[in-house]
C-alpha cells in the first residue's frame, strides 16, 4: 500500500487507540465525563476510518472484501459505526467495551497482507455480498452486546448497584444487540448457503467455518432464550456474552484456525 | 403422560439440548473429519490417542453430522421444538386477538403511578387522539366515553411459531437434498459431448438415480486479471426434447438443467494431437489435457500401448494463453515408447515431431473444463424456510406488541401503556407520545412526518 494509505490507517489506530483508553479510564474509575467526551475520538476516527474504506474501494475497484486486511478494515468499520450509534442513543460508556474489540480487528488485519488483489472469480457473487454485509453487522452486534457486557460488569464489580436507569439502559442495549445480531446471522447464513450452492453446488457441506457459524448462531440463540424465556439479565446475561463473543472471534479468523480442511480459501 | 409430556415442552429441555448441540458442532470442528483426512487419517489419529479413538470410531465422530449421537440430539431438539410449538400455539393464538379494556379496567389502570399525567388543554377532544394513534399504526378502540385503548403491532407473537416452524421445512429440504444429491466430476474439452460413463462419481443419490442429461461443451473462456482468473465461462449445449439449447455456466452462475447444475471448476489447454505412421497415415487422432500444476502426471497411451505422451502443466496463471494465442501457443510434450524417452521438446500447432517410427503432429489446441455435475431436490424447501426464519424473527423481535390507554378527564389526560420488550425507552415514548396527543393535538402533519 502507499505511504498515504499507511499514514491514514495509523492514525485511525492511534485515534481508537486513545479513545478505548479515556473510555477504559472513564469507566474503571468513574469518571463519566472522560468517556462521553472520548465519543469525539471515536468520531473522528470513523471519519479516518471512512477515508480508508472509500480509499481502497476505489484504488481496488471493488468492495474491499478479500483477504484478511480488507475483512479486518470494513468488518471494524461496522462494529465502530454500531457502537458509535449504541454510545449516542443509548449509552455514551458502552464504547469502553465494544471499541477494544474493533481496535484489535482493525491492528491484526493491519499485521497482514495489505496488497490489492483483483475479484477472483469465486467471490463474485451477489449473495456474497448479501453474506458478508449481514456478517459484518452481524459481528457489529454482538461485538456491541459484548461491551455492553463488559461495562456492565465492570460498573457492578463488587456488588455496586447502577442507577435503575443506567441498568434499564445497560439491559436493553444487551437485548436489543443480541436481537440484532441473531436476526442478521441468520440472513448471513443463508445468504451463505445460497452462495455455497452456487459456488460449490451445495447448501450446506459441514466445512469447519460453516459449522462454527452455525455455532455461534446457537449460541446466540440461547442467549436469546436465557433472556426472553428464562428472564435472564443483568451480569448473568453479561457473562453469557462476553463467552458468546469468543464464538465470534473464531468466526472472524477461523479460516486461519481451520485453513487446512476448509473451502473458505478463496485465492483462486 | 403429563410427566413425559411437561419435560418435552420444558425451555429447560431445549436449553439443554441446545447446549449439547453446542458440544457436538465443537467436536465436530475439533476432532478430524473423514471427509478432509480420509479413512487413514482417522485410523491414525484413533491409534494415537484412546480418547479420540473412542469419540472417532466408538462414538462414530469421524463423521459428525451423520454420527448417531448427533442424529439422536438432533431428534430430540425437533421433538422439544414440536412439544413446544403444540403447546404454546393455542396460549399464541389466543393472545394475539384483538381485545380492548372496558371503561372500568381503563380507569383503574389510569389511577397507578407509572401512567403519565398531562393538563387537559382546553378544546381538547378525545377523537383527535384517536386519529394520531391510527395515523401511527396503532388499531384504536373507545370503551366508555372518556377513554380509548390501542394496540400496535398485535400478531407479534406468530413470529415465535413463524420462527420455530420454519425448522420444519428446513430440515425437510435438508433430508430432501441428502436423500436425492448426486455429485460427479466431468472432464471434457470444446467440441466434445457429455457421457455419464466418464463422469468421476463422487457421490450417488440414495434414492432415485443419476441424472439423464445431454450436452455437449461449446466454447471454454478464462478470462485473467494479473494472472488471476477473475472468471471461467463454460458454453453448452443441451439436448432438451429433441432441440438445442445453449447456456451458459461461469464460476457462481451454474447452467442448470431441470434439477441438475452444472458448475464449472477448472479450465486448462487441451492440444490435439495426430498420431502419424511411416506411410503417413493416421493411427491416432486424441486430445490431451494439460494438467494445472506439475503435479498432477497425465500419460496418455498411443498407437495400442506402444507409445505414451504426456503433456507439461500449463498453470492457470499470466502465461496462459488467450483464444487468440492459441494458434501459436507452444505445448512442451514427452513421448515415451516402454518407459525409454523418444522425444521431449516443444510444438506448435500444425507442427510435427519425429517419435521412433511414428510422427505427431500437433493438429490445434481446445480447451477443456471439468464440470461439477450435481443433481438434487429440495433446495426450494430450504430456501423457504430460511424466508420464514428471518419473517418470523424480524416479526417476533422487531415489531413488537404495544398497548395504549388514553383516559381524560375534565382537567387531565391520563397516557398509559405497555409494552412486550424494550421497556428501557418506552417512558420517553410514552411522553413523546403524549406531546403529540395532548400537547399539539392538531399538527397531525408533525405525526406524518
Amino acid at each position: 500500500v502507499s505511504v498515504a494509505f499507511a499514514v491514514f490507517f495509523w492514525a485511525t489506530l492511534v485515534i481508537y487507540a486513545l479513545t478505548v483508553g479515556a473510555q477504559i479510564f472513564g469507566v474503571t474509575f468513574f469518571k463519566e465525563k472522560w468517556a462521553t467526551r472520548a465519543i469525539w475520538g471515536l468520531i473522528a476516527g470513523l471519519v479516518v476510518h471512512t477515508v480508508l474504506v472509500g480509499w481502497r474501494w476505489v484504488e481496488t475497484g471493488h468492495i474491499p472484501t478479500i483477504g484478511h486486511f480488507e475483512n479486518a478494515l470494513v468488518g471494524s468499520w461496522f462494529i465502530v459505526v454500531l457502537t458509535l450509534w449504541a454510545s449516542m442513543r443509548k449509552y455514551p460508556l458502552v464504547a469502553a467495551g465494544a471499541l477494544p474489540f474493533a481496535l484489535l480487528i482493525l491492528a491484526v488485519g493491519g499485521v497482514g497482507d495489505a496488497s490489492p488483489s483483483p475479484l477472483v472469480a469465486s467471490l463474485q457473487s451477489f449473495w456474497l455480498y448479501i453474506h458478508i454485509f449481514f456478517a459484518w453487522l452481524a459481528y457489529g452486534g454482538y461485538t456491541v452486546a459484548c461491551g455492553t457486557g463488559i461495562v456492565y460488569l465492570v460498573k457492578t464489580r463488587g456488588g455496586r448497584a447502577l442507577p435503575k436507569e443506567s441498568d434499564t439502559k445497560l439491559n436493553e442495549l444487551m437485548f436489543r444487540s443480541i436481537a440484532f445480531g441473531f436476526i442478521t446471522d441468520a440472513i448471513m447464513i443463508a445468504a451463505g448457503s445460497i452462495w455455497a450452492k452456487n459456488l460449490w453446488g451445495s447448501y450446506w457441506s459441514w466445512d469447519p467455518v460453516e459449522t462454527w457459524s452455525l455455532l455461534s448462531w446457537l449460541i446466540y440463540g440461547l442467549a436469546l432464550h436465557l433472556r426472553v424465556t428464562m428472564g435472564w439479565r443483568g451480569r448473568k446475561l453479561a457473562w453469557v456474552l462476553v463467552i458468546a463473543i469468543v464464538t465470534v472471534l473464531i468466526s472472524f479468523w477461523g479460516v486461519n484456525l481451520v485453513m487446512e480442511t476448509t473451502d473458505h480459501l478463496f485465492n483462486t | 403422560v403429563r410427566r413425559l409430556w411437561r419435560p418435552l415442552f420444558s425451555i429447560k429441555t431445549a436449553a439443554v439440548l441446545m447446549l449439547l448441540l453446542v458440544i457436538l458442532l465443537l467436536l465436530h470442528v475439533a476432532l478430524p473429519q473423514e471427509r478432509f483426512v480420509g479413512p487413514q487419517g482417522i485410523e491414525a489419529v484413533a491409534a494415537e490417542s484412546a480418547v479420540k479413538g473412542f469419540l472417532l470410531v466408538d462414538l462414530g465422530f469421524r463423521n459428525m453430522p451423520t454420527s448417531p449421537v448427533f442424529i439422536t440430539v438432533l431428534v430430540l431438539f425437533f421433538v422439544n421444538l414440536g412439544a413446544v410449538l403444540t403447546h404454546r400455539a393455542t396460549t399464541i393464538l389466543e393472545r394475539i386477538r384483538p381485545r380492548t379494556l372496558s371503561a372500568n379496567q381503563l380507569d383503574r389502570r389510569a389511577k397507578r403511578d407509572d401512567a403519565l399525567r398531562l393538563p387537559r388543554p382546553e378544546g381538547w377532544r378525545g377523537n383527535e387522539a384517536a386519529s394520531v394513534l391510527r395515523r401511527l399504526g396503532y388499531k384504536v378502540s373507545q370503551p366508555g366515553d372518556h377513554g380509548l385503548f390501542a394496540e400496535k403491532n398485535r400478531t407479534g407473537l406468530l413470529g415465535f411459531l413463524v420462527f420455530h416452524l420454519s425448522f420444519f421445512p428446513i430440515c425437510a429440504g435438508g433430508l430432501m437434498l441428502y436423500y436425492t444429491r448426486s455429485d460427479a466430476l466431468v472432464m471434457l474439452t470444446e467440441g466434445q459431448a457429455y457421457d455419464a460413463a466418464n463422469a468421476r462419481v463422487l457421490r450417488k443419490a440414495p434414492i432415485g438415480g443419476a441424472p439423464d442429461l445431454a450436452f455437449e461443451v461449446v466454447s471454454v473462456d478464462a478470462e485473467l486479471d494479473d494472472g488471476e482468473p477473475v472468471q471461467l465461462t463454460v458454453a453448452l449445449d443441451f439436448i432438451e426434447d429433441g432441440r438445442r439449447v445453449r447456456r451458459t455456466s461461469r464460476v457462481n452462475h451454474p447452467a442448470s438443467s431441470g434439477h441438475t447444475d452444472l458448475l464449472v471448476d477448472r479450465v486448462g489447454v487441451a492440444p490435439v494431437l495426430r498420431l502419424l505412421d511411416a506411410q503417413g497415415a493416421t493411427v491416432d487422432i486424441v486430445t490431451l489435457r494439460a494438467p494445472l500444476s506439475s503435479g498432477d502426471v497425465n500419460l496418455l497411451p498411443l498407437a495400442g500401448g506402444e507409445l505414451e505422451v504426456e503433456l507439461d502443466a500449463v498453470p492457470l496463471d499470466e502465461s496462459f494463453p488467450g483464444r487468440q494465442d492459441l494458434v501459436r501457443t507452444p505445448v512442451s510434450l514427452h513421448v515415451y515408447s516402454f518407459d525409454q524417452p523418444l522425444f521431449s521438446g516443444k510444438l506448435r500447432p500444425g507442427e510435427i515431431a519425429t517419435v521412433g517410427s511414428y510422427a505427431i503432429k500437433l493438429e490445434e489446441i481446445r480447451y477443456w473444463t471439468r464440470l461439477h455435475v450435481v443433481a438434487e431436490r429440495g433446495g426450494w424447501l430450504l430456501i423457504a424456510g430460511f424466508v420464514l426464519a428471518v419473517v418470523g424473527l424480524v416479526w417476533r423481535l422487531l415489531l413488537v406488541r404495544r398497548e395504549i390507554g388514553v383516559v381524560w378527564y375534565d382537567d387531565e389526560v391520563v397516557l398509559f401503556g405497555t409494552t412486550e420488550f424494550y421497556r428501557g425507552r418506552f417512558r420517553d415514548d410514552l411522553e413523546a407520545l403524549g406531546a403529540l396527543l395532548v400537547e399539539q393535538p392538531s399538527t397531525n402533519e408533525e405525526v406524518d412526518a
